[in-house]
């Protein structure tokens, strides 16, 4: 289904199935679908869905504000249908060798996560409604912020979140002069760019667990993927993008030494990855054992703390001061 | 509708216990209001109902049946909110029949109940207008329409009032006061204003640091507060409290003295600390005290600062020479200031000297250490107007 009737046409010839104009007529027919309208679309058609017993995944970040992600949250814990949120990097597997290693204890307690989702020059479709604050409800911190807090949130395994102190800047997106190598979708200038280009914000969870954030769309910093997660036994790092893990530790064994392990991972595909434990969850519902298991596909309160987080951040910048997070 | 039961209920976070250890039953159809500073536990404790939140440990049981673990939609409760979560795509019709359609229930029976649950918030004639074209009450009525739809067992209601101002929130408690009278079901309310906890429940359950304090109706939590805490959180202004001594002849402090029979306080001992409690309005004058039957020895003081309110004054006594206008303490507790009511016409002013007396039928006293009630009242013959059974939570 599309409100575009172009899109429509060229969905419906490449897959061959049949397209719809209106999303209703299309519930009719389903028992899942996969959202991924613009920000500020996600409620009305999430929530639709839900109403019809219709089981969602629901392309990040949850919504365009946190009340209306606060509303799909509610809305898909009065019915029965599943609410999966598109955090695919979860699925990555590379993170989740990582998280293997997190939970057999090598690396001990997790202290710290340097997460970083920074590109020098990389707006996508400048014009577009990914650059509309009406539309998307923010810049950077939105669309690339949610990967970063909710990978780092999961690499702590979600931790009560007590204070955030970020800044989010627009620097780069309304100027007239705006130099780019290449860029996802089309540019059509500055005009109506009102939404952040980078942020920064340090993140301060229970227990002294911490995260230190770093997104840009665009910023003077070369481009750097990179996690580091700090433990008390040992580090890992690893990119975002390119995978690559290391596990870093120290020991006395024999004389004192430091030790970089390089461990290779195969690549995935991690939508594909997402959108099969999507099913295979749906599946084990329906087939009545329990489909909660897989923390890799737990997401919509989840993605509510995070949407939490991001809304805190963009507070914290408008206000100048931290933001603490009450009962 | 159904009783609500907790059942030792503790909720520890990685470094915070936010609920330890509360117990209590709620009476099928009762009113009640859980109250307490920010941090309390109260939410935690009502989301445990709920189901938004699993308990550490301890059970929680609506009806006959345990629901701990249970998600929230299979409770048989309906939640209203502080902020009103009326989905803006929809009209009111389809926000007060969310769900309802879900639950199989045909189109005629969705519309009978909406038209019904429009009726009771007095909504009719509204139902196909969108929530952008309402004010801020008309939503919450919306919000506790699709509650009412739903047929709960149990309504829980979290701040549903925070957000609307001060004169539609004075209007709206008689309205959920008369929805409880009509529907007759269970509400558990959570909110941190005690005026709203005074006026709507049957009982309130006062709690702090995540333990409940006192559970209650309403003007006994006023009249015989079961410890320290909760005589000095409801009330506005706070109840005064003087800390003294227990002597061979009553409490002695530096600036207030009462003399009574140790014996009224049979669990204390002479030299122990106390903690004397009145409250601003059973603090009189001497010339307009006849109605105080037993007033203890007059005090002295200065008419330090007045708060004239409209319909009352409240007036600042300094009680010592040597003013100690400490800003740090709150007025209430500073060692030599008394706070007291007085009608307008009252013949006082700034700088007055004045003589008053405690009404001793209203004077309270509590275990400093433990912060715990002793006695409600200090006339001779009383027979003790609380005394230990006071701080049982359960009435």
């Amino acid at each position: 289904m599309d409100v575009a009737a172009e899109a429509r046409r060229r969905f419906g010839r490449r897959y061959n199935v049949d397209v719809y104009e209106d999303h209703q007529e299309l519930y009719e027919t389903v028992d899942a679908v996969i959202i991924t309208t613009p920000n500020k679309y996600h409620e009305e058609y999430a929530v639709d869905a839900f109403e019809q017993g219709i089981h969602v995944l629901l392309e990040k970040p949850l919504a365009h504000d946190y009340e209306s992600a606060s509303r799909i949250a509610t809305a898909a814990q009065e019915t029965d249908s599943l609410c999966m949120v598109g955090f695919n990097n979860r699925f990555a597997n590379t993170v989740q060798v990582l998280k293997d290693r997190i939970d057999s204890g090598e690396l001990g307690d997790i202290t710290h996560v340097e997460a970083n989702y920074v590109r020098r020059r990389g707006i996508p479709g400048r014009g577009s409604w990914f650059t509309r604050r009406q539309i998307a409800g923010g810049g950077a911190l939105i669309d690339l912020g949610v990967h970063a807090v909710d990978l780092a949130l999961y690499l702590l395994e979600y931790p009560r979140v007590t204070e955030v102190s970020g800044i989010a800047r627009s620097e780069f997106g309304s100027r007239e002069e705006y130099a780019y190598l290449e860029m996802w979708g089309e540019d059509a200038g500055p005009r109506g760019f009102d939404v952040d280009d980078s942020a920064s914000a340090f993140v301060r969870c229970a227990e002294g667990r911490t995260i230190s954030l770093e997104v840009a769309w665009a910023t003077n910093r070369p481009s750097n993927h990179e996690f580091v997660v700090r433990g008390s036994e040992a580090a890992a790092q690893f990119d975002l993008l390119e995978g690559g893990l290391t596990i870093h530790s120290a020991s006395t064994g024999g004389s004192p030494h430091l030790e970089n392990t390089s461990i290779d991972v195969r690549q995935n595909d991690t939508h594909t990855a997402e959108q099969r434990a999507f099913f295979d969850r749906i599946l084990r519902e329906a087939s009545g054992t329990d489909g909660s298991g897989d923390d890799r596909s737990e997401s919509v309160e989840q993605a509510l703390l995070v949407q939490d987080v991001i809304d805190a951040i963009y507070r914290s910048s408008d206000a100048e001061a931290t933001v603490s997070f009450g009962e | 509708m159904a009783r609500v039961q907790l059942d030792h209920i503790t909720k520890r976070y990685e470094d915070v216990t936010a609920v330890d250890d509360v117990s209590m039953e709620i009476e099928d159809g009762e009113f009640v209001t859980f109250v307490g500073p920010s941090g309390c536990g109260k939410s935690t404790t009502m989301e445990t109902v709920a189901g938004l939140t699993k308990p550490t440990d301890g059970k929680v049981y609506i009806g006959d049946r345990e629901v701990t673990r249970l998600a929230p939609k299979d409770r048989g409760v309906a939640m209203v909110f502080q902020n009103i979560a009326l989905f803006p795509h929809m009209d009111v019709f389809e926000n007060i029949s969310f769900g309802l359609r879900l639950r199989k229930y045909d189109d005629e029976e969705v519309r009978h109940r909406v038209e019904q649950a429009a009726d009771i918030v007095q909504l009719e004639g509204m139902l196909d207008r969108m929530p952008d074209e309402m004010s801020g009450g008309q939503r919450q009525r919306v919000a506790i329409a699709r509650a009412i739809v739903r047929n709960p067992d149990v309504f829980l209601m979290d701040e549903p009032l925070a957000n609307l101002d001060a004169k539609l929130r004075v209007h709206m408690r008689t309205e959920l006061q008369r929805l409880h009278r009509e529907l007759e079901t269970t509400i558990i309310y959570v909110t941190h204003d005690q005026a709203e906890a005074m006026t709507m429940s049957n009982r309130i359950a006062v709690l702090n640091e995540g333990t409940l304090q006192q559970l209650a109706p309403p003007l006994e939590c006023y009249n015989e507060p079961a410890n320290l805490f909760v005589a000095g959180f409801i009330g506005s202004p706070s109840m005064n409290f003087v800390e003294g001594e227990l002597t061979a002849t009553g409490f002695e402090s530096d600036n207030v003295d009462v003399a009574f029979e140790p014996e009224l306080v049979p669990s204390v001992t002479s030299g122990d600390t106390l903690t004397l409690g009145i409250r601003p309005e059973d603090v009189h004058l001497v010339a307009t005290a006849d109605g105080v039957t037993e007033p203890t020895a007059e005090l002295h003081a200065t008419a330090d600062v007045l708060e004239p309110m409209g319909d009352e004054v409240f007036v600042y006594l300094l009680l010592s020479e040597e003013a100690d206008r400490s800003m740090e303490q709150e007025p209430a507790t500073a060692p030599n200031q008394l706070l007291m009511s007085v009608t307008p016409d009252t013949d006082i002013h700034e700088g007055k000297e004045v003589a008053v007396v405690l009404d001793r039928s209203k004077i309270h006293l509590f275990e400093t250490a433990t912060g715990d009630a002793l006695r409600h009242d200090l006339t001779e013959h009383s027979d003790g107007g609380a005394g230990p059974a006071a701080t049982e939570a359960d009435t």
